[in-house]
This record gives C-alpha cells, structure tokens and sequence, in this order.
C-alpha cells in the first residue's frame, strides 16, 4: 500500500450481470420518496472545519476558494495590477484588523479565535532574520476574512492563474498571519509549523453536495496565488438560514455585474480568435502495445462499413492505411473463439481521436470489441518522421496566428481591465455610502496584555492545555 | 465474407469491461437524454431508465477507486440517490448526463476515504503503466515501472484524477473535461504539466 493511496493492480473484474444484481430502483425510489418527505428544501448554513499548517514564513495567508463555474476572467494580473500596490485596501480605515497576542516562544501555545477557529504555535517555532532562533515573548498578529466585504476592504487580490488562464477566486476564508519581535517580522525556524483550524461557513441548499475547496497561498514577492493543496474540510454544523446579510445585495449585484463583463469579454474573445481558425495539431502516431492483440482491417472491403461521414473516411483511411487495429485494454471481454468464426458485416465507428468501437455482426449475433489504430516497425518510423514535420510546421502557423492577434487581443483586455475597475471603484462607493462595518466586532481572547507601540486589539496567548481534544476540535457556536 | 485475421497471438481476455457508449455521447443523443431527464424532474419514477442506462458505468466507475463490490453498491446508491434530489436543480449545458454523474461518484467517493481516513483504491492494468511511460517517452522496464508506482503515490488527488481517467480509464480530454468541470485544453495543459512533473522525477 502507497503513502496516499493503495494501488491495485489487475483488479479483480467483475461481470455484467453481478453488477446488475446490486441494481434496484424501486429501493432507490422508496429511500427518495422517504428522504423527500423529511426534506425541505430552504438554504443552510454548513460550519466547516478546515486544518492546515501555516508555511515556514512568518507571513502566511491561506485561501479556501473555489472558482466561479464556467466563468474565466480574463484579467492578466500583470495589466491589473501594474498600477496598484499589490496589496491595496481600497477603504483602509475599514480594513479588517488584526488581533494580537503575545506568547512565550519556549512555552508556545494554543489560541482559539471567537469564530471557533484555532492556531497551535509549537515553542521554539520562530527565528530573525540572521536565522538565529529567538527567545523571550513575541507578538503573533492574526486577523481572519470570512466575507466578500472583507476580503475587498482589505485589498487582497482576488484574480488567479491557472493554466494561463485567469480565474477571479470566490473564497470561503482566509487568515493571514505573522510574527514580531521588537517591531522586526520574524521567520518560521526550520520545520516548525503553525497548525491554523479555519472555521469558516457556506450557504447551500439543504440537498446540494459539499463542493470542493482548494488552499492557495499568496505569494506576495511574485505577486500571485500559489496553489497549496486540496481542501480537507469537516461539517462542524449544519443549520437552516436565517436571513441575508446587510450587504447581500450589493455583494450579489456587484458579482453579478463582473461576471457578465467576463462573459462579454469571453465571447469577444471567442470571435476574435473565430477570425483566425487554428491550425491542427498533428496526431502523434502510437505503437503497439506489448502483448495486446491485434487484428487487420480492410476498408476496401464491401462488407465493411464506417460509420461517420465520407470525408472523414477517406481522411482515416489515408492517414491510417498502414496502421493494424490493436484491441484496446479498456476492451469490453471476449471470447477467443470469436476469431474462429467468419463474420459477415464488420462496422468501425469512431469514439474518440484513438478509440474506435468495431462491431462483428453474423447473422443476430454480434460482437463489440473497441481497438486502437497502430503502427509497427517502418511505419511507425514513418509515421514519426512524418508526425514531427507536421508539428514543426503546426508550431510555425501558430506562431503566425498569435503574432496576428497577440496586439488585438491586449487591447481587448485592457478595455476590460478598465470596464471592471470601475466597477470596483463604484462598488467601494456604495460600500462606503451603505456604511460598511469595521471590523472590529470580534472579542479578544482571555488575559489580554497590551503590547507596546503594537496598534491592534491585543489578547494573551495561552500555553497550551493538556486536555483531551474531540475530533472536531472545535467548540460548536450557533 | 471474411475473417478476422488475428495479428498478434495473445488474446488476453479483458474484463474491466469499459462501455463505449460512454466515451462520447453525440449532440441529439444527449438532446434526447435531456428529455429523459426533463421527464424525471417531473416525476421521479423517470428515472428509472437513466438509472438502468447508467448503473454499470457508474458502478464500474466506483469500483475501480474502492476494490471493493459491497462498498461500490453502497456508495453506488447513494451516489444515485443524490443524483434523483439534485436532479431538479440539473441544467442541459450541453455535457453527457454521465459527466454529472460521475462527479457525484467521484465526490462520494473522496467523501467516503475522507471519513474512514483511508486511502483510496488506483486500480490499473500492468499493461497501462506501460502507456504512461510510453507517454513520458522513457524506456519501459520493471525498475522504471515500480519507480513510476512510487511517484504516481505522490501525485496530489486532483493530478491523480486526470492521471488516472486519461490513462486508466482511456477518457477523451473531452470526457475528462466535461468530468471535472475544466476546460478541454486545461485538462490536457495539467496532463502534461503532470507528465513532465513525473518525468523529471524519474530521470533524477
């Protein structure tokens, strides 16, 4: 068994007609109707529990997000940031404010936020910048942003890079944290962790499943979010909604309004890149795999048949005049004897750009394999030599492609860049028209001491106590 | 008339079994289907052919992340009971049904390892390794194989799953795509990315 997951190879098959034998919708639809009786469909709150460890920096900010469905922005970071801070509060008297607390790095300690969510500082986790460890009391700062409004007053880049493509993050939650000593920032000493329990919550219908989440970092040297790893998350508590937030509407209009400037930006794009088809890539041509069989195929054949359309025949069986059908893996079984046998009629349909369904008919008997076209010995090489022309020549049209739309499609971008700008600079407006809350509403924690010249609200950290911990390890708040 | 000639001597009897129907569904097939499944918001009794449509390929789906046949019905029934309390909110956005489907299963299932706090089953054919290394173009041979093993352990569940449905599932980008929710050139750019992760691994 492997570390992450146990990997089985040659798994035990099972028939048809065993898996038939678990099937029974009239269960299925008693446990529904069962189900829907007791079910009512309003939205719910789910609390979620999310663990992670903090990376070896003193300034950590992790992100729980997923990302709007279908909706790629088309912002380059570059273009949208270049004239801004990276980080840039756009109200910063409303900003989310940091708690503070002062801890004994020898003792370390354990901190839980008013919002269920918890922070283990193992002792002897810090060191300045010369890399020395340091001792005496250190300041830990911790603020959470749980909402759109934090996450916007408090200037936090939402724009994501995937693939080359960029995505506006929809987040459930972030902490940032960091550490001082003497007013100077402190590192995470080698292979010591901060273990951060986000609590965070999402509203969902009562029958809709926990999405996913992933965790990103916020790179704030290269300017970016960089991935961490999936979310693991626990339901702490699920409950019936209550009512909206004050500022659901202007959140629900303001996400709205850039998600159709996305979508106008996609289908711009979309015709943009319509002027100018894309080449097609060459097929890499595959060779046969060891030990699976294969069989010839005649398209000349009258018997046989090809299932698509006459272009798309004449074009396969150019391209694959040399090729020997190999039975795929992914076959469904057979019987060897089936190549005892003369079949009558022989169909080839294509599933995909390697996978081909190829049905043997006799009479009302019939038999469905699915192969694969390969090569073998010169033909491969052939194929190859032929395959690596074609690829050059790809490269060099799209090369051509890009230097005829690179320029128009910056320009488009920029129009959107500064179409959603605005949006943003209206929405800090109504924000701050509406009132927004300060963040300030979170009480500390026990035993709070103050901290020189530190400006934030200030509460003690408590050495860890020796108790025994539920597996949530949260306390439940309603 | 004709014969089939067999080329190769080897017939190796395969009972994974994967339905071909699965691996594209055509435009008016999934208009169609889109009917089927409009009827069944209405009434939940039609469901019952989507249910027996989709059964197998489900449960094979399952089956090849848990190796185990009780825990694949069970998790397969829950998978297609939620489908029936969710289909109302279901949209025809022109994705086989089947990609719907599977994300649930696949949610049910990373649900089910989350809870029991156990890995999850990777099942593949020895015949599949082969595919990956031909794909990262290095020499096949047993140390190299148990190396990519070791490597594919590694692999984040996100990168695991594309890993696995291009490789050991033989999907289309398409397939895997309308899957994941991702985009068909995101999945073939993270494929890769993946590919060329793994292949620097083996060559260190």
């Amino acid at each position: 068994m492997g570390k992450n997951y146990h990997i089985k190879l040659n798994p035990d098959p099972l028939s048809r007609e065993r898996i038939e034998s678990h099937m029974d919708f009239d269960e299925l639809l008693r446990q529904y109707q069962e189900a829907d009786k007791q079910q009512v469909k309003r939205p719910r709150v789910i609390k979620l529990a999310y663990v992670a460890l903090a990376a070896a920096a003193a300034l950590a900010l992790l992100m729980v997000f997923n990302i709007w469905n279908g909706a790629s922005s088309p912002q380059s970071e570059s273009a949208y940031f270049a004239k801004l801070p990276f980080v840039n509060p756009p109200l910063s008297e409303w900003e989310p404010e940091f708690i503070s607390y002062k801890m004994n790095v020898n003792q370390g300690g354990v901190y839980e936020y008013e919002s269920g969510s918890r922070l283990v500082v193992p002792a002897a986790a810090f060191m300045n910048d010369r890399g020395q460890l340091v001792e005496g009391d250190v300041a830990i700062h911790y603020r959470e942003l749980h909402d759109f409004v934090d996450f916007f007053l408090s200037g936090i880049p939402m724009n994501y890079d995937s693939a080359g493509r960029q995505f506006y993050l929809e987040s459930i939650g972030m902490v940032e944290i960091y550490a001082e000593q003497n007013g100077e920032r402190l590192q995470m000493a080698p292979g010591k962790e901060i273990q951060v329990e986000l609590v965070t919550h999402i509203r969902t219908t009562l029958d809709a499943p926990l999405p996913h989440y992933s965790i990103y970092t916020l790179d704030t040297m290269n300017r970016m979010w960089a991935y961490r790893e999936e979310a693991r998350l626990e339901v702490l508590e699920e409950k019936l909604d209550a009512g909206q937030s004050a500022y659901s509407d202007i959140q629900k209009e303001w996400l709205e309004s850039r998600q159709a400037l996305e979508k106008n930006y996609d289908a711009q794009l979309a015709a943009l890149e319509a002027m100018a088809p894309k080449p097609t890539a060459p097929v890499k041509p595959k060779r046969q795999l060891s030990g699976q069989p294969t069989i010839e195929l005649n398209f000349q054949d009258e018997n046989f048949d090809f299932e698509g359309d006459n272009a798309e025949e004449i074009a396969l069986t150019r391209k694959l005049k040399d090729a020997i059908w190999q039975i795929s893996p992914q076959s469904p079984p057979y019987d060897e004897n089936a190549f005892k046998v003369t079949w009558e009629r022989m169909r080839l349909k294509p599933i995909n750009e390697w996978d081909y369904t190829l049905t043997l008919i006799n009479g009302n008997r019939q038999l469905q394999l699915i192969v694969n076209p390969v090569l073998v010995g010169e033909a491969y090489e052939q194929a190859m030599a032929q395959y690596e022309a074609g690829l050059a020549e790809y490269e060099s049209q799209m090369d051509y492609r890009e230097s005829q739309l690179k320029a128009r499609r910056e320009a488009l971008l920029q129009q959107e860049t500064d179409e959603t700008r605005f949006l943003d600079e209206a929405f800090t407006e109504r924000l701050a028209e509406a009132g927004a809350p300060q963040k300030q509403t979170r009480p500390a924690g026990q035993g709070d001491q103050p901290l020189q010249g530190t400006p934030t609200r200030r509460v003690e950290l408590r050495p860890a106590p020796a108790r025994r911990r539920r597996k949530t390890q949260f306390e439940v708040c309603g | 008339m004709f014969s089939i000639l067999l080329t190769s001597s080897r017939i190796l009897a395969n009972t994974t079994g994967m339905d071909a129907q699965k691996k594209t569904v055509s435009a008016e097939r999934m208009q169609e289907e889109w009917l089927e499944i409009q009827a069944a918001q209405g009434d939940p009794a039609m469901f019952r052919p989507l249910y027996v449509r989709y059964y197998e390929m489900v449960f094979r789906f399952i089956y090849r992340r848990t190796a185990s046949e009780e825990l694949t019905a069970d998790i397969c029934s829950q998978v297609f009971l939620k489908a029936m309390q969710r289909l109302s909110d279901y949209s025809f956005k022109g994705v086989p049904f089947s990609a719907w489907l599977f994300r649930i299963a696949s949610n049910e299932v990373a649900q089910h390892f989350r809870q029991q706090q156990k890995n999850r089953v990777l099942s593949m054919e020895e015949t599949q390794i082969g595919d990956v290394v031909d794909e990262i173009d290095e020499d096949d041979n047993e140390a190299l194989r148990a190396a990519l093993l070791l490597a594919l352990d590694d692999l984040k569940e996100g990168d695991m799953e594309l890993i696995e449905m291009r490789f050991f599932e033989q999907r289309s980008f398409k397939e895997i795509a309308d899957i994941t929710g991702m985009t068909e050139s995101n999945a073939k750019v993270k494929t890769y990315r993946i590919l060329e992760r793994l292949k620097k691994r083996l060559s260190t």
